[in-house]
This record gives C-alpha cells, sequence and structure tokens, in this order.
C-alpha cells in the first residue's frame, strides 16, 4: 500500500514538474541530485565541474520532461541523461582517443583480485585513468551497459570498446598491485 | 584501518566496484538549486515569449487569410457595369417622347366631355410643347467634327434652356437631379474657361456623356424601384456572410485551441 502511494506521489510530482510547477521540480532535485551527483563524479574527475554537468543534466531533465513515458524507472531515466553530458562534456573538454587495437585478453586473470576497497579508493583508481579508458570502464563495470551499446554511446565499434575495457583493467590491476605492495597490515592469501 | 580480506569465493572486483559506486551519494552544494532554478526561469520566459510570438503568428496569418479571401470575393463579385453610357441612335424619337410626356403633364385635369374642345386642347398643348421643344433641341450635334471652342458655350446655354424647360413642367426629382448634373457640368465648363483651360468639344462631350450616363443609370435604378447595386450588394453580402461565418467559425475554433494550449501550459 505504502509503495502504491509512494509511486502515485512520485507520478504526480513528475507531472506536475512536467508542467514546470517549481516546488514539484525542486523535490525532485533534492530526491535524485545526491545520486547524479555521484554518476557525474564516476566520469569527471573535478566535483565544481562534475556539479555543473549534474545541474545541466536536470536542467534537460526539467525541459523534457513530457518525453517520460513512465515507461521504465524515472531514476533510469534521469541517470541515462547525466551519463550522456558527462561523456557530452569530456568530449569537449578533452581530446580523446580510442584505439582500435584488437588484443586477446583473458577475464579470470583480472577476476582473481581479492582485495575489497573503499568508495574513495575506488573512486582515487578509476580517477587515475585516462578518459577513453575510463569511460568505457564505468559504463561496462559500473552501469553495466553491453559493448554494442556502449560504442553506439561513444560513437566508436564494438571491439574499440572491448580493447579500451582490457586496456582499462590491465592499468587498474597495475595501479591495485602497487597499492598493495607498499600498503601496511595487507596479508594477501 | 585494516582492509578487510575475504577468504571464501573472490569477490570479482568489479562487482565490488559497481556495489559501492552505485549507492553513492554526493550532496551537492548549497547554491546549486538556486543556479538551476534561475535557468530554469530563464528557459519559461523564453518559452513564453516565442509562445506568444507563435500566437500572434497564428492570428496574423488568419487575419490576413480573411482579408486576402475577402479582397478576392468583393473582386469577383462586383459586375463590371458595361455600356454604362446608353446610347441614344435616335434623337427624334427621344424627343417625341419627351413631347409626349411634357403634353400628358401639361393637359388639363379637368375632364372635358366635348371630343372637339378635347382634342383641340390636345393639339394647342402639343403644339406648345413641341416649339418650346424644337428652339431647345436647336442646338448643334455636339459630334461633329466642326465644332469650335466658342460653341460650348452655346451647348452650355442650350443645355440650361432644356433644364428650364423641364424645371417648368415638373418637379419630380429626378428631373431635379437632371438639373442638378446639368448645372454640374456647366460649373465645371465655366471653372475651367475661368482657369484659361482650353476646353475642347471632346471635354465637353466627356463632361455631358458622364452626366448622361450617371442620369441614366440612376433613372434604371430608380424606375422599377430596383436597385441593382442593392442586389448585387444583397448577393454579395450574402455570399460574404457565408464566407464571413465560416472564417469567423475557423478563427474562432483557432483562438479556443491556442487559448486551451496556454492554459495548459501555464498550469
Amino acid at each position: 500500500m505504502k509503495v502504491v502511494q509512494f509511486y502515485n506521489n512520485e507520478s504526480q510530482l513528475i507531472k506536475k514538474a512536467a508542467k514546470q510547477n517549481r516546488d514539484a521540480q525542486h523535490r525532485l532535485y533534492e530526491k535524485y541530485a545526491p545520486k547524479m551527483l555521484s554518476v557525474c563524479r564516476q566520469y569527471i574527475r573535478d566535483i565544481h565541474f562534475a556539479e555543473e554537468v549534474m545541474l545541466s543534466g536536470f536542467l534537460k531533465v526539467f525541459l523534457n520532461l513530457t518525453k517520460f513515458k513512465f515507461e521504465g524507472s524515472f531514476e533510469g531515466w534521469v541517470r541515462r541523461i547525466m551519463i550522456n553530458e558527462s561523456i557530452s562534456f569530456l568530449r569537449k573538454e578533452k581530446e580523446i582517443f580510442f584505439t582500435d587495437e584488437i588484443l586477446n585478453y583473458k577475464e579470470e586473470s583480472w577476476n582473481n583480485i581479492y582485495t575489497e576497497f573503499e568508495v574513495e579508493q575506488i573512486q582515487e583508481l578509476i580517477d587515475s585513468l585516462p578518459e577513453g579508458y575510463r569511460m568505457v570502464f564505468v559504463l561496462y563495470a559500473v552501469e553495466g551497459y553491453k559493448h554494442n551499446e556502449i560504442a553506439k554511446m561513444l560513437g566508436v565499434s564494438e571491439s574499440t570498446s572491448k580493447t579500451q575495457l582490457f586496456k582499462a583493467r590491465k592499468l587498474l590491476q597495475q595501479k591495485i598491485n602497487e597499492q598493495n605492495n607498499i600498503s601496511n597490515g595487507t596479508i594477501k592469501i | 584501518m585494516n582492509k578487510i580480506i575475504l577468504v571464501m569465493a573472490p569477490l570479482k572486483f568489479e562487482d565490488n566496484i559497481k556495489d559501492k559506486l552505485k549507492d553513492r551519494t554526493i550532496t551537492p552544494s548549497k547554491d546549486a538549486w538556486s543556479k538551476l532554478s534561475s535557468e530554469l526561469d530563464k528557459e519559461d520566459k523564453e518559452a513564453g515569449s516565442s509562445s506568444k510570438l507563435w500566437l500572434y503568428a497564428i492570428a496574423a496569418s488568419i487575419v490576413g487569410f480573411f482579408a486576402v479571401t475577402s479582397l478576392i470575393y468583393t473582386n469577383k463579385d462586383v459586375p463590371v457595369i458595361k455600356n454604362e453610357m446608353v446610347e441614344v441612335s435616335d434623337p427624334e424619337l427621344i424627343q417625341e417622347k419627351k413631347n409626349q410626356q411634357t403634353i400628358d403633364k401639361l393637359e388639363p385635369k379637368v375632364e372635358i366631355e366635348d371630343p372637339v374642345v378635347k382634342e383641340n386642347v390636345r393639339t394647342d398643348v402639343a403644339t406648345t410643347v413641341k416649339k418650346q421643344n424644337t428652339k431647345a433641341a436647336k442646338q448643334p450635334e455636339i459630334n461633329t467634327a466642326e465644332d469650335l471652342p466658342s460653341m460650348e458655350i452655346r451647348v452650355a446655354n442650350t443645355v440650361i434652356e432644356q433644364a428650364e424647360i423641364i424645371k417648368e413642367e415638373s418637379k419630380d426629382p429626378f428631373k431635379v437631379q437632371i438639373e442638378h448634373k446639368v448645372a454640374g457640368v456647366i460649373a465645371q465648363v465655366e471653372e475651367m474657361e475661368k482657369n484659361n483651360i482650353q476646353v475642347t468639344d471632346e471635354e465637353i462631350n466627356r463632361l455631358l456623356q458622364e452626366a448622361q450616363r450617371e442620369i441614366t443609370t440612376e433613372r434604371i435604378l430608380n424606375t422599377n424601384k430596383v436597385s441593382a447595386t442593392a442586389l448585387l450588394q444583397d448577393v454579395e453580402s450574402e455570399l460574404d456572410e457565408t464566407f464571413k461565418q465560416r472564417v469567423f467559425e475557423a478563427l474562432k475554433a483557432g483562438f479556443i485551441k491556442v487559448k486551451e494550449a496556454v492554459a495548459e501550459r501555464n498550469q
């Protein structure tokens, strides 16, 4: 009952916000902004730029709210807009190179890392990646997109997407190994 | 802080990243919403002015369409009056007719029982009228090529005489109108003379023909108490009314739709 009410309340809120009701828009912003800022931060190293991209993402959300047909989750729809805005920002600000080199790699060795990292460490590791690797890695590993979807979003081939992911993983593994070697109190089994 | 090391089945590194990052939240800065709100206000203003422009454009196009179509209909339905000038082929016949009209009017109203007396009276009247009209009718042909500039005065005088005769005969409003027309022509000629403008016979012809045309047209309109112009106007107004009605309905429907759209948008 509560869930149904909540959903009805949110859809009413969305409908009001679609009619440019500022109060409804504010409530939606307060609900989703923290999570969406986190999404943008995954792609953009600088928190201030990430916030700007998040705000421009919300502007697009509220101006195009009539296009949301209540067919999927609202959060997923907003998240997609944030990802597109982040990618556009990176493409505009940085020259991103994607190599088309096709490589053979083994996934099993990648998943033999027995270390759990805190969120900040994970973010640090991701930040250390070049923009091209980072985008593909986050889209694949965090957002769960497939290579054909990533290829469409970034305007590259599927093989390029796979190559970028491989290189990202390789680099991350290298960094993790470095951290493990220098950190104290870590025992490897 | 010691890191926790899992001894059991290893967590996939990417699953770990996914779990941690998916649930992460970062609180935006305090002025973030105000920035967003001001951007939204800007967009609202622009959208408002553009929708007003759309309204004006729609209204202007409807009015323009109506105006153009009205013009087309107006031009279509106004009949071209051809042969405005009534050609007088036989002046004698016309004169005869005039004479008869005058005779009829001048005949004594009191019934004369004696047919001989009656006939005599009628003959006298006819003779008098004919004399008067002959005198008045003795005017040079206006259309002859040998007309001299001085003829304009004679023509004007003749016209005056005719006007006077007609005036004596009757105070019919139609004839009063003729008097006015003739007086107008005379005045125009005199004015031209005053201004030392050489008035040619062609000019006089034109003025007289114009006056004649106007008189004839009005006679036609008034004689049978049927106004062609009024008839035409009636028809035109009917057609126009139908068309007007249609256009107004379309305009009204369009306006209502626009009004509703603006109301919805503002909610």
